[in-house]
């Protein structure tokens, strides 16, 4: 038997395992990551060649002065707000498996953020007073500029999101259970933040009395409504994806969760829209005229009547599809309704809504708008960051939530070896169910986790009798607790295995959580033990 | 080798050839010159300064014109005048179009020459209707023409403006005598007030400025015409450089017909309260509550 020291595991030990995690990985992740470089940097060098020479680069001018930028801009901060609807299931109704998977929801709200941020900055005719905008150094406009009051909320939510990650995973990483103390007064915050960052964003522009389309209260709601459709949606893909690759440590329920939201918001979304429509067109008159122009087009100009057009259709198309029950189960079909909205989104309430504001301008000239080649640049490369940024952040938390951690050490090499394997093996049998592997496959794991399992608790046991460790029965009745459900399990997994997704749930919630509280608590237990003999 | 430090190396290699990438990519910076020096980088908000600071500063700008250009330029911070509110009215009447007006604000401002900048546009209107969506500011054809009127549209110095209000680092705001400025030191040139003003009043500087150093004008104002940054607000000061030492505006001085009429509120003697008591004034958007500073009105 060899003793390790134990050291209570370091923050600079947490980061150079997350630094590792988030750079290490198959081919596909090596041309993926390469591709958002590349990307990226394309973005960074036409920001260059836009900070030197002047906004001219832009197709913006006086009459249309937002352009992509913003409208980007104003579409993510949706996305980022729609982690809530992972976060309410989670935490407000204690959604078991949920609590695992809203971290993928709340690691996409920090990435989201970081687009929000970059995609105004890059928007800025002067990055280089940046700091004129910061308190004390600065003259923050708080509380009378709405984009003070933006700033705040932009960068409070990415605070809130990064603390409540950042906490669980060190969390996970000490093996400590998390002290709700410490981030459930956060997470219920954020979920009120959420709805305030979109709702700020929505009245940057219903403030603005010279700007009739969208001077109107149904703004923040529309934001909110379309929020909580493209960013379930994109959430919906990620969840789909991580599966496909074999890196999702959670089960359909998400899924499920959230198609049933986007069932009942994309509908409402569409209602917010017609109601709008109604409104100014039936009134007619100035209010009409931006409308008209997104709809129609206007004295002989019509940009964007085909992006609306194209908007809308894919919105009730993909709407239909969410409405149909069968959807779950055609997960190609998913991915298309899903991609569907987010770019009918996408267009809808970023070009569809701020670049209309602009036209016809507030004396009615009509001055029409498309973006340079520099926008479409340094705006997909903002994207490219920010997905960069989210590819990095699961990389690093996916691990950390379904494996083994060095803060589960209980300081014997052998013991902690074989619960890495224990674990890997588990979270294998747990994929293969979820991915709906052949009965033979998911058999020949379950075998090899079964006689693994025995052999490991066989050798635990001969080691706490050899050193005459006091807790022994009670232990080894836990272990016999253990070995009894897995072979539960097994005869479920012969008798009928229609429902995969169940029993991948009991795998999760009866085997790996109980394992990883066993770990956490018993056997730390008779770790101390054997190092307090040994210094006697 | 072993697997373990192949992969370092080529980790390494990697994030060396990403680095070099990164580096390459940001180069162009390297031409940006965004302040002229570092005092200009580091200086305070409009409002911070001291007297001193101010005439600094003016003689600051004043040594870079004669240094980068030859040029020798006044530049003064003129202060507003106690008890004097500005204000502007426009005879609709008589005004007949020829946007000469226009043309002395590119000049006296020191506007861009190759874009034609200035803070007055001026839109034919059909005679019964003064609905500008039947407006036209891009006419070309001899004034006036039969049928029409014209309408001058500038900065409304608004008593209830909402571009100082969405301004997040307080760049721009309204002096004592009413006129609103734009601190061009220290606007971040995010264009929230473009978007708020509902006159069209406000011009962002999408490029460098470019005017022949002959025909610039030297006689400058700090918070008015003195030539701007790249990347920053603009718009109508009423010529405080010329205004608050008693001249006129120079769209005023220029126009032929006597259409516009400047002066004191706050002086019940002035012209235009004669004109405020005696004519038929509305102003524009009147249902917005902006409460412009700049009237209009028709004589018969």
């Amino acid at each position: 038997m060899t003793l390790a020291t134990l050291k209570r595991p370091g923050l600079l030990a947490f980061a150079r395992q997350a630094f590792a995690h988030a750079t290490d990985g198959g081919p596909l992740f090596y041309a993926w990551m390469t591709l958002l470089t590349c990307v990226a940097l394309v973005g960074v060098n036409a920001w260059a060649n836009q900070v030197v020479n002047g906004m001219q680069v832009t197709g913006m001018g006086d009459h249309v002065s937002w352009g992509l930028y913003i409208s980007n801009f104003t579409f993510f901060v949706g996305v980022a707000a729609a982690a809530v609807m992972m976060v309410i299931p989670a935490y407000l109704y204690h959604d078991h498996e949920m609590h695992d998977a809203v971290i993928v929801g709340e690691l996409l709200a920090i990435a989201a953020i970081v687009v929000c941020l970059l995609s105004v900055t890059v928007d800025l005719g002067r990055p280089d007073r940046f700091w004129h905008m910061m308190p004390v150094i600065g003259r923050f406009n708080w509380p009378i500029s709405l984009l003070t009051w933006d700033v705040i909320v932009l960068n409070g939510y990415l605070g809130l999101n990064a603390w409540i990650c950042g906490y669980l995973l060190w969390s996970r990483w000490c093996g400590r259970a998390p002290s709700p103390r410490l981030y459930l007064p956060f997470v219920f915050l954020s979920i009120v933040w959420a709805v305030s960052i979109h709702t700020v964003t929505a009245f940057l522009y219903c403030g603005l009395g010279g700007r009739p389309f969208w001077n109107t209260a149904l703004l923040a709601p529309r934001f909110l409504a379309s929020a909580f459709v493209a960013g379930p949606a994109l959430i919906i893909v990620v969840l789909l994806a991580l599966q496909r690759l074999g890196s999702y440590p959670f089960g359909d329920k998400p899924i499920r969760m959230l198609v049933r939201v986007v069932r009942v918001t994309a509908l409402i979304n569409i209602f917010l829209l017609a109601v709008e429509c109604f409104t100014a067109l039936y009134t007619g008159g100035s209010h009409a005229a931006s409308l008209t122009y997104l709809l129609f087009g206007l004295h002989g100009h019509h940009a964007l009547v085909p992006w609306i057009w194209s908007a809308i259709t894919l919105n009730i198309v993909a709407a239909g599809l969410f409405l149909w029950p069968g959807l779950l189960r055609r997960s190609r079909l998913l991915v298309a309704a899903c991609l569907m909205t987010f770019v009918g989104i996408w267009i809808e309430k970023g070009m569809g809504l701020v670049i209309p504001g602009f036209i016809p301008s507030t004396l009615h000239e009509m001055v029409e708008y498309v973006p340079s080649l520099t926008e479409w640049k340094i705006t997909l490369g903002i994207v490219a960051a920010g997905a960069l940024v989210y590819t990095l952040l699961l990389k690093v938390a996916l691990p950390l939530i379904s494996g083994w951690t060095p803060g589960l050490a209980v300081g014997v090499e052998s013991m902690d070896a074989q619960h890495r394997r224990l674990f890997e093996q588990l979270n294998q049998l747990i994929a293969a169910v979820r991915a709906g592997r052949g009965a033979a496959e998911v058999g020949r794991t379950m075998d090899f986790l079964d006689s693994y399992v025995r052999e490991h608790f066989a050798d635990e046991e001969r080691l706490l009798a050899e050193a005459g460790y006091p807790g022994l029965e009670a232990h080894h009745r836990m272990h016999a607790g253990f070995t009894a459900e897995l072979e539960t399990v097994r005869a479920g997994l012969s008798a009928d295995d229609s429902d995969r997704e169940a029993l991948a749930e009991r795998l999760h919630l009866s085997m790996r959580d109980w394992l990883l509280r066993h770990i956490r608590v018993e056997d730390r237990a008779y770790g101390a033990f054997l190092r307090a003999r040994e210094a006697d | 080798m072993s697997d373990l430090t192949r992969r370092t190396v080529l980790k390494a290699a990697g994030a060396t050839l990403g680095a070099s990438a990164f580096a390459a990519a940001i180069a162009p910076l390297t031409q940006w010159k965004p302040a002229e020096s570092i005092d200009e980088f580091l200086s305070k908000h409009y409002k911070e300064l001291s007297p001193d600071e101010l005439a600094a500063m003016c003689r600051r700008f004043e040594d870079e014109a004669k240094r980068n250009q030859g040029l020798d330029i006044h530049v003064a911070a003129a202060q507003p005048l106690p008890g004097v509110q500005f204000g502007y009215a426009l005879n609709l009447s008589i005004c007949v179009g020829c946007r000469r007006c226009a043309e002395a604000c590119h000049q006296e401002n020191n506007h861009d020459r190759p874009s034609h900048n200035s803070y007055i546009r001026v839109f034919e209107l059909e005679n019964g209707s003064i609905d500008l969506a039947n407006g036209d500011a891009t006419y070309d054809h001899p004034v006036p023409a039969t049928g029409k009127y014209y309408m001058p549209v500038q900065c409304h110095h608004c008593d209830n403006a909402p571009c100082t209000k969405v301004c997040p680092v307080e760049a721009t705001w309204k002096e004592q005598d009413g006129i609103v400025v734009v601190d061009y030191n220290w606007c971040i040139g995010c264009r929230y007030c473009e978007a708020a003003c509902p006159y069209h009043a406000r011009r962002f500087n999408w490029k460098k400025p470019e005017i022949p150093p002959e025909q610039v004008n030297p006689d400058q104002g700090l918070l008015s015409n003195r030539v701007r940054p790249q990347g920053v607000m603009e718009k109508c000061t009423f010529c405080l450089h010329r205004t608050r030492e008693g001249r006129l505006p120079a769209c005023l001085e220029a126009c032929p017909t006597g259409a516009r009429v400047f002066g004191d509120l706050a002086d019940p003697d002035s012209d235009i309260r004669w004109v405020l008591a005696n004519k038929r004034v509305f102003i524009l958007k009147e249902e917005l509550g902006t409460k412009p500073r700049f009237f209009y009105f028709f004589d018969k």
